[in-house]
């Protein structure tokens, strides 16, 4: 259908959901690693109009959550309230409950209260992208450089630029990131976006889904599916270049575009610009909610590459996937091409 | 459930609940009836899917109104 009706009509309106039209109590789970929904659930929950409505951000898998005794419970203490009228107290759960991924080894943060989700605390900082050292940094790179990858092949990694935190950090929210590129080849590209997590040895880290202690006795980590239902790599961001255009969701009040977090980018997709070969184009693109956590000396790693490069739902289904990329694509950095991360983060 | 067990015991489980559905018999004991509805094209419902969009949206409705006067 996407090939059919490639832009915003009648037919994609009808898929979308007036959220706002929701009053009724809510249950909301959320969780980072699956492809599918984060996006979606962070929304329901956040611009529904329903006054009374939980969050609970998962470290799992949702099936997996889904059948936990602890989960089940607090489900029913839900219903139990509203469908059935017991004074169970319900109402004095915590309204937001966030998880935070630690990644690799490290379990995860569960069940912690916060007045939001992103929390009210939390401090929006700018890294810029410099081309030059393939690093992140707070100060905009004073001299502009280019750096580029093949977008064609699956075996191309694409470009990579770090960024090596000196204190306790924790990413909680959207992130979103602004990149200036150009192509010599072709008048349009393909732009996939991933996070990942380092450890202070240069190890790039997954995190479970399922944790080692819930699978069956003796299982090995390597014996862990390389799928995402089981493994999560990191938060992804994606954008057509002739779809760059930015809007504002017309379902939404006044009151809840000003609640919008200062990294939720809403993309219009009602027109095709294309980008004249050589020509550099700004990109806007969003990246999924998402919890990152960081010790002192581990590091943030931001990729850009020319095809999808996330685990796959199935085994041998990645390569399925096609895109319009053929050719080199550049991301250009400095003063007059200020490419940006920003990130949702608590200390 | 899912295609994978993702961690589940077989025995937390009854084989009844659907795919992504809560178990009825665990929800039968705390005093819930749980029902699975095809929706309209999909398994014995009869007619088109409509991938969401307002018609599911209505069968939805209309399902938990005629549910609401089963007692």
């Amino acid at each position: 259908m996407t090939d059919k009706y490639p832009h915003m009509n009648e037919y994609w309106r009808d898929k979308t959901p007036n959220l706002p039209n929701t009053d009724v109590p809510m249950y909301v789970t959320m969780s980072y690693s699956t492809g599918l929904h984060t996006e979606g659930s962070y929304r329901g929950w956040k611009y529904s109009s329903s006054k009374d409505k939980w969050l609970r951000i998962h470290s799992t898998q949702e099936w997996h959550d889904l059948y936990q005794p602890e989960n089940t419970d607090d489900l029913q203490r839900f219903l139990d309230h509203y469908l059935l009228g017991k004074g169970n107290g319900w109402e004095t759960t915590p309204k937001v409950r966030v998880s935070l991924l630690r990644y690799g080894d490290s379990p995860d943060i569960s069940h912690r209260p916060e007045d939001d989700y992103p929390p009210s605390r939390t401090q929006y900082h700018t890294l810029f992208l410099d081309s030059a050292n393939a690093k992140l940094s707070h100060k905009k790179p004073g001299s502009s450089s280019t750096t580029s990858y093949k977008s064609g092949p699956w075996e191309e990694k694409g470009v990579h630029f770090t960024y090596a935190f000196d204190k306790y950090t924790e990413i909680l929210g959207p992130p979103k990131i602004k990149l200036f590129m150009s192509t010599p080849d072709q008048n349009d590209m393909d732009v996939f976006i991933k996070l990942r997590k380092v450890d202070v040895d240069g190890n790039v880290l997954t995190s479970l889904n399922v944790p080692m202690k819930l699978q069956p006795h003796g299982t090995k980590l390597e014996q862990i599916d390389n799928l995402v239902l089981y493994r999560h790599e990191g938060p992804m961001g994606r954008l057509r270049a002739s779809k760059r255009a930015l809007g504002q969701d017309p379902m939404l009040s006044e009151a809840q575009v000003k609640s919008q977090a200062p990294t939720e980018l809403w993309l219009v997709c009602d027109k095709e610009e294309k980008v004249p070969p050589g020509t550099v184009v700004e990109l806007d693109i969003p990246i999924w909610p998402t919890s990152m956590v960081f010790n002192a000396g581990e590091s943030l790693r931001l990729e850009v590459c020319g095809h999808i490069n996330n685990l796959h739902e199935f085994p041998d289904s990645g390569r399925l996937h096609k895109n319009l990329n053929n050719g080199v694509h550049s991301v250009h950095s400095g003063a007059e091409f200020p490419s940006q991360i920003m990130l949702p983060l608590l200390f | 459930m899912g295609p994978f067990r993702m961690g589940i015991p077989y025995q937390r489980l009854s084989g009844y609940e659907t795919f992504q559905g809560l178990n009825p018999p665990e929800w039968a004991g705390r005093g819930y009836a749980i029902m699975d509805v095809d929706a309209r094209g999909a398994q014995k419902s009869e007619g088109d899917i409509h991938f969401w969009g307002q018609q599911e949206a209505e069968d939805i409705y209309d399902t938990v109104e005629w549910l609401s006067k089963q007692g």
